[in-house]
């Protein structure tokens, strides 16, 4: 075949739709639009729901200096997932994974530091699965929202691997979130806080990883429709 | 043309296809396609798929040209893109895969015998191998299935059907190289 022949087919549907197009930001500049989400997630919950009333007892590097450690580790990971989604600027996907396992290790030493300065045991055992689940449903307000930006972000970029990219938006997403909610919930014992809080984050993954699947599975299927491939394939 | 001086030119390129210029988008085409075609085509190694490939990578090129960044590669993007588009078609293949009966070596055999392909001492070559390693090159080499796909097929573990297809291989080298007057 003459590569210098471009199929007719090809060159009718380029020719039909080409308007000019305003180049995607840069991840970085992607990155920086996003600080007011990040601010969101980070006062949303406590201003929201109220803050923690222990929140005095804590160390200053406990309360603040943590959760802003958290929150900087999630938009990290939100930087990496921007830059996932660009074609030809994705990273290798054992990177990936260490970025992820990056996560797990920063919400796991943020929690057990924080339980540690400031115990709070349960007095009241049979309560603590109605706190947990009110810690969950307490998140979800922001997190959802927080999903759906990411899947706009996503439909507009075109990310290798999808499921890995959106689990990368959700899980920066539960980072950030948590940031915030650990700012208002006054319960530190690891238990809670590796169920509800760290349930969440783990919803956000997977939640990230399924919408990022479906869109790019519809934006395949418009691209197949509007080739034309299924015809040529079948 | 330098290294260098492409890379500027396909980024100039790219700037004016993203403006909306025709003659740019055609350049581009002539620039990538044989380099993409051969990306897609060590991949997915079917001559069809290739070219199917390459058109829907060139149509995903033209959807997605706004995620262009400008002074970046344009060939790392157009690749990364390529990639996107083998790795989609992956899927759909072991999707479908995962749908459909497992085909009797016995079918392929009927395939075989009536390939009308003119390549007589391939087939020659073909006949002397067992049945089962014959519809493991040919699942492999003809239908470009992937070793996961042909063990599910074959109901065997894919390192084994890659083992008989690495086998089934050297033994058509080794008949091809002696020709059919030595055997």
């Amino acid at each position: 075949m003459n590569e210098g022949n471009i199929p007719a087919s090809l060159l009718n549907l380029v020719r039909a739709d080409l308007e000019p197009v305003t180049p995607l930001p840069a991840p970085s500049r992607r990155l920086l639009a996003l600080v007011p989400l990040a601010l969101i997630l980070f006062f949303g919950p406590p201003i929201y729901w109220g803050w923690r009333t222990n929140l005095a007892l804590l160390p200053g590097w406990t309360s603040w200096g943590l959760s802003a450690l958290e929150s900087l580790g999630g938009a990290a990971l939100m930087a990496l997932a921007l830059r996932q989604a660009v074609p030809g600027l994705a990273v290798r996907r054992r990177w990936m994974w260490l970025a992820f396992a990056g996560a797990a290790l920063l919400f796991a030493s943020v929690s057990l530091t924080t339980a540690h300065v400031l115990p709070t045991p349960f007095h009241d055992t049979s309560s603590w699965s109605r706190i947990a689940w009110e810690c969950v449903f307490m998140e979800l307000p922001f997190v959802l929202p927080s999903l759906a930006i990411s899947a706009w972000l996503i439909a507009r970029a075109l990310p290798t691997r999808p499921a890995l990219t959106g689990s990368a938006y959700g899980l920066a997403i539960g980072l950030m979130t948590d940031a915030g909610m650990r700012l208002f919930c006054q319960v530190d014992q690891p238990f809670h806080v590796f169920a509800a809080h760290g349930g969440v984050i783990l919803l956000g993954a997977i939640g990230g990883a399924l919408t990022a699947t479906l869109i790019e599975r519809v934006k395949y299927r418009r691209l197949q429709v509007r080739g034309g491939l299924d015809a040529r394939r079948n | 043309m330098s290294e260098l001086n492409d890379t500027e030119a396909l980024d100039k390129l790219m700037r004016e296809y993203q403006q909306g210029s025709l003659a740019a988008f055609e350049a581009l085409y002539r620039a990538l396609a044989p380099r993409l075609r051969s990306f897609i085509r060590t991949r997915v190694r079917h001559d069809v798929r290739t070219s199917d490939l390459l058109q829907e990578a060139f149509l995903e090129i033209h959807r997605s040209r706004h995620t262009y960044l400008s002074d970046n590669s344009v060939a790392g993007w157009a690749f990364g893109i390529a990639q996107n588009v083998v790795l989609r078609h992956r899927h759909v293949e072991l999707r479908r895969d995962r749908h459909e009966v497992p085909t009797d070596t016995l079918e392929l055999e009927a395939d075989l015998r009536a390939a009308d392909f003119e390549l007589q001492p391939l087939q020659e070559a073909l006949a002397h191998l067992s049945p089962d390693s014959r519809a493991t090159w040919w699942m492999r080499n003809i239908e470009g299935l992937s070793f996961d796909a042909i063990a599910r097929r074959l109901g065997i573990a894919a390192a084994a059907a890659r083992l008989r297809c690495s086998r089934a291989s050297r033994a058509l080298r080794a008949a091809l190289e002696r020709g059919p007057d030595n055997e």
